[in-house]
């Protein structure tokens, strides 16, 4: 029997026995506003209530609970390279109490990955999960909700046109940023996507054995131009709506790109709530905005310059080109 | 004997919307320890504070194992 989910959301789900299985948590009236969905898992886990008593459910209870609640709709979808500033679009676009924002969410990762864990898993089923899985998260827990934004984990836009199927017609953007300054941040912090095991080497265009000795930093660097050349493929043979952006037009152009693209429509409320999300350090609420431009350049290691600037600038030209072309200079 | 009975509460509670909204309604771990053991008792299950502290360290366990 499935049982009374009102106020539960699919915080996780796991592969037990060869299953896929769906893990619970009592949410309420809690929104999705930290930078990530984690965070604000983890910030309610702290109350004992929702750590002890988690429901279990199989997918099948998941999709069958979609058939039947299927949530707000999903109004874009925000890809991006890692490290460029998406965390921001994704708190501009949560500083709306309209929006129901999921900042790299655990569940959706799950399921676009599925067919690596789960042998047999096809494209048909995951675009059915993931629908199940963002239904049940974007249900409406306060009145005034009225859209679901998916901000997805870098790695995502290798999967772009499964989630079209799933999403048909939904506006989405792709995110970039210098790779010289990405590669910095990735040196100061990995990504999880810059380690081998995360991805399909044949995601991006390698044989398994060619893995084998890579260095950390040229795996690194292969990653983020795989990334990208997808972004721009996706952008080149899109058929609805959506955006390139790069990292520096994001303070001075951000909101009028989201706003366009999106269809946001502020009201005069929204104008304090969205100054505010471009004022603070997005992944850190608490500290103000800093450019770390200049900082990111001079910290990045001479090895990694070079590997960034090796794979990474001629598809990072080429974005810029595309997005110059289609922007008309802006 | 403890945890026995904390497990039985616990599927009791997952489907029993009154009894989750009671648990929720604690504002600090102190006021849910004593209210879960109070409703605990109230419905046969007999388990201390400590099998509660117990229970919430296996749940904390389990939900970061399961993130790998």
């Amino acid at each position: 029997m499935t049982p009374d989910l009102e106020g539960w959301v699919p915080a996780r789900i796991h592969v037990d026995e060869g299953q896929p299985r769906v893990d619970w948590c009592h949410l309420g009236g809690q929104r999705f506003t930290d930078p990530f969905f984690d965070e604000t898992l983890e910030r309610r886990l702290r109350h004992p209530f929702a750590l002890l008593f988690r429901h279990q459910t199989s997918m099948d209870a998941l999709v069958e609970r979609h058939a039947r609640q299927p949530g707000l709709p999903v109004r874009g979808l925000v890809f991006h390279m890692s490290r460029c500033g998406s965390t921001l679009v994704a708190q501009l676009l949560a500083a709306l109490p309209r929006h129901i924002v999921l900042s790299e969410a655990g569940p959706v990762d799950t399921v676009l990955r599925a067919h690596q864990r789960l042998p047999g898993v096809t494209d048909t089923q995951r675009i059915e999960w993931l629908r199940a899985a963002v239904g049940a998260l974007g249900q409406q827990r306060h009145p005034e909700e009225r859209a679901v934004f998916l901000k997805l984990d870098a790695w995502h836009i290798l999967e772009l046109p499964l989630l079209q199927r799933a999403f048909p017609g939904v506006p989405w953007m792709f995110l970039y940023r210098d790779p010289v300054e990405v590669m910095a941040s990735h040196q100061n912090h990995r990504g999880a996507h810059m380690l081998p095991g995360l991805l399909d080497p044949a995601h991006l265009g390698l044989e398994a054995g060619q893995l084998e000795g890579m260095p950390m930093d040229e795996y690194g660097a292969r990653v983020l131009a795989a990334i990208c050349d997808a972004g721009l493929r996706g952008y080149r043979a899109r058929t609805g709506t959506a955006r390139l952006m790069d990292y520096r037009q994001l303070q001075p152009e951000g909101l009028r790109v989201l706003t366009e693209l999106f269809g946001l429509e502020p009201t005069a409320e929204d104008a304090p709530r969205l100054r505010d999300a471009l004022e603070r350090n997005a992944k850190n609420p608490v500290l103000p905005f800093e450019d770390d431009t200049e900082e990111k350049a001079r910290r990045v290691s001479s090895h990694g310059r070079a590997l960034a600037e090796l794979w990474g600038r001629p598809i990072h030209d080429a974005l810029e080109a595309e997005r110059l072309r289609e922007d008309g200079g802006l | 004997m403890g945890a026995e009975a904390f497990e039985r509460f616990r599927l009791r509670v997952l489907e029993d919307v009154t009894l989750q909204d009671a648990l929720r309604e604690t504002p600090d771990t102190a006021a849910f320890i004593a209210r879960a053991i109070e409703l605990g008792a109230a419905h046969g299950c007999h388990f201390t504070a400590e099998d509660l502290h117990e229970a919430l360290r296996a749940a904390r366990r389990v939900w970061r194992e399961r993130w790998i």
